[in-house]
């Protein structure tokens, strides 16, 4: 049983989101044909009693998945119930699709139920490993930016992208670490597993600056050099200021600088589904949503008159 | 430098070794490891290889013990926060996490706190009782869901069959033997009640499971229905177990089978009789 098909936008039938292009062909269109789902939040377990009483319509929430992998009980209910308020749409933390140990068909095949159950209209995890030497680190681990990772993280995601038959989006990851064998800047590593792999973008704008503020580059050359049809969601969300770095705390409203970077990413990329994150001092539900207004508001400036799921304007 | 560039699994196994250190790595890491982080990490103007690595390393502790904070309070109150601590770091360090869930971490601490010997005798056996109460909270609260138990089919059972006949119970009723009444600390940490330093011990016999609202409940169970119901949940064919806990138990006890069946039927406990 799916849920009421409430949902707008394209590739949209009988309720279920799905893929507008097949997954076999490498696809120009702007997000790859995937459809703009308007600006979403994440959600959380605190927000839940609101939610379900007040049921706000939001254009479209984010899971974390790995919450939701679980056999039974509230987690499940709840799940169901957002299902009935909006679009579910799954971003995972544990895929390391750049770790070196194999890749975990279990988690694979459960993550695959789950998507079955939401109908998220693709699924994404971040371009970073998490498990090494017989541990789990539950942490996004950067990847040195070599051809050598490029083939590996392509190839792994690659078949991760078949056996879920679903286009995964890898996020850029917050960067701490500053690699010697590095070969290119990472706007480049992210944009050549992309083509390599004919996958998604997670584009998380924050974490361009916290990155671009930690590694000393110009976040706006990032954005210019990724291959912005591919560009499946972005990612907005606060950071705190450590003093001898940026850490992406989502923690606290979005900064005046990432707003300006998404208003300069959504002039490169075009319309394009936007997810604010907030994970720690979690406020209450309408300050998030404030923010995910906010995006909304500044979409509707930078596109003008061209209403609302439009197509972008071709780069 | 003429050593090979290490290869993408020795560059995350370095690193993962460093970032599961318990102490900041600049009073942590060996001169080795210095070179080895040296070697592959270039730094930036504020913070060097080791202080970029630091970030992860601080955050990997942070998450874990946060984690487990959060899942075992009563423990996490009853330890005080640097035995808590010292606690994890020994923890983490010899049972290294081994699941993608976050929601697993504290499975294996039962186990590792029987063998963990830097607490108080008499802390530490309150200690044993409050994780195993807490673990069972965390494995019930999102265990499977099970249909409700069919009563007409069990009506229709033939009366010879009862004797062989193995029950099947919510995947979410956990059964304890506890040395003290840690559900009650926990309770009142719920409640927020004026701090409870003292739990003498006391034999509690527990089930604990997930009800149709959704909740968790618990209630203590006289000795013999507990030594029953433990019996039946490891599988015991009904007489065997009968006549199991009936030579253990003595002769005061109350026995009443009928109305144990027909209280664990109305609490959703027994969802299948298999014959
Ligand atoms: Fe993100």
């Amino acid at each position: 049983m799916q849920r009421p098909g409430r949902l707008q936008g394209a590739g949209l039938q009988d309720g279920l989101i799905r893929p507008a292009a097949p997954l076999a062909t490498p696809s120009r269109s702007p997000r790859l044909g995937l459809p703009d789902l308007g600006c979403g939040v994440g959600l959380r377990v605190p927000h839940y009693t609101h939610l379900f009483s007040q049921r706000p319509r939001v254009d479209f929430f984010e899971i974390v998945s790995e919450n939701f992998l679980v056999e039974g009980g509230p987690p499940r209910d709840n799940l169901e119930r957002a299902l009935g308020l909006a679009p579910v749409v799954q971003h995972g933390v544990a895929l390391g699709i750049g770790s070196t140990t194999p890749l975990d068909f279990d988690y694979l095949a459960r993550l695959k139920a789950l998507a079955r159950r939401t109908g998220t209209p693709w699924l994404t995890d971040h371009l970073s490993w998490t498990r090494a030497a017989g541990a789990e680190l539950h942490d996004l681990l950067p990847l040195p930016c070599t051809e050598e990772a490029v083939r590996y993280v392509a190839e792994r995601t690659r078949l991760v992208q078949d056996f879920l038959e679903l286009r995964v989006g890898l996020e850029n990851p917050s960067s701490y670490v500053t690699f010697r064998a590095n070969t290119m800047p990472e706007w480049e590593f992210l944009a050549a597993i992309a083509d390599e792999a004919d996958c998604g973008i997670l584009l998380d704008v924050n974490n361009v600056h916290v990155s671009a503020k930690n590694q000393g580059f110009d976040p706006r050359r990032y954005l210019d050099g990724l291959p912005h049809h591919r560009v499946v969601q972005l990612h907005l969300a606060g950071h705190t200021d450590k003093g001898t770095h940026l850490l992406d705390t989502h923690s606290a409203e979005v900064s005046e600088p990432v707003w300006a970077l998404y208003r300069y990413a959504l002039e490169r990329v075009g319309r394009v589904s936007t997810l604010v994150e907030w994970d720690d001092a979690l406020p209450a539900f309408d300050v998030v949503w404030d923010e995910a207004k906010k995006a909304a508001a500044i979409a509707e400036e930078v596109f003008g008159g061209a209403g609302p799921r439009a197509e972008p304007p071709t780069p | 430098m003429s050593e090979a560039p290490p290869t993408l699994a020795e560059l995350q196994a370095l690193l993962a070794t460093l970032v599961r250190r318990d102490r900041p790595l600049d009073v942590s890491a060996t001169e080795e490891e210095r070179a080895a982080a040296h070697a592959v990490i270039a730094g930036s103007e504020r913070l060097d290889a080791l202080g970029q690595l630091e970030i992860h390393r601080e955050q990997y502790w942070l998450r874990h013990r946060d984690a487990l904070r959060e899942d075992l309070p009563a423990l996490a109150y009853w330890l005080g926060r640097e035995p808590f601590d010292a606690l994890v770091r020994a923890y983490l360090d010899a049972t290294p996490p081994s699941s993608f869930a976050l929601r697993d971490l504290p499975l294996g601490l039962p186990a590792f706190l029987e063998r963990y010997d830097a607490l108080d005798r008499d802390v530490s056996e309150v200690a044993r009782a409050i994780v195993r109460f807490e673990v069972a909270l965390v494995t019930s609260f999102d265990a499977a869901d099970a249909p409700a138990l069919d009563v007409e089919s069990v009506r229709s059972l033939p009366e010879d069959a009862w004797p062989r006949a193995r029950l099947r119970f919510h995947p979410t009723l956990a059964v304890l033997d506890l040395t003290h009444p840690v559900h009650e600390l926990r309770a009142a940490l719920r409640r927020r009640e004026s701090p409870v330093r003292e739990l003498p011990p006391r034999a509690t016999r527990l089930a604990l499971w997930r009800g149709p609202d959704r909740r968790l409940h618990e209630t203590e169970l006289e000795p013999a229905e507990h030594a029953l119901l433990a019996e039946l949940v490891r599988d015991a064919p009904l007489e065997e177990a009968c006549t199991r806990v009936a030579a253990r138990a003595c002769g005061s006890e109350a026995w009443d089978v009928a109305r144990w069946f027909e209280a664990w039927t109305r609490r959703g406990w027994i969802v299948a009789v298999d014959v």
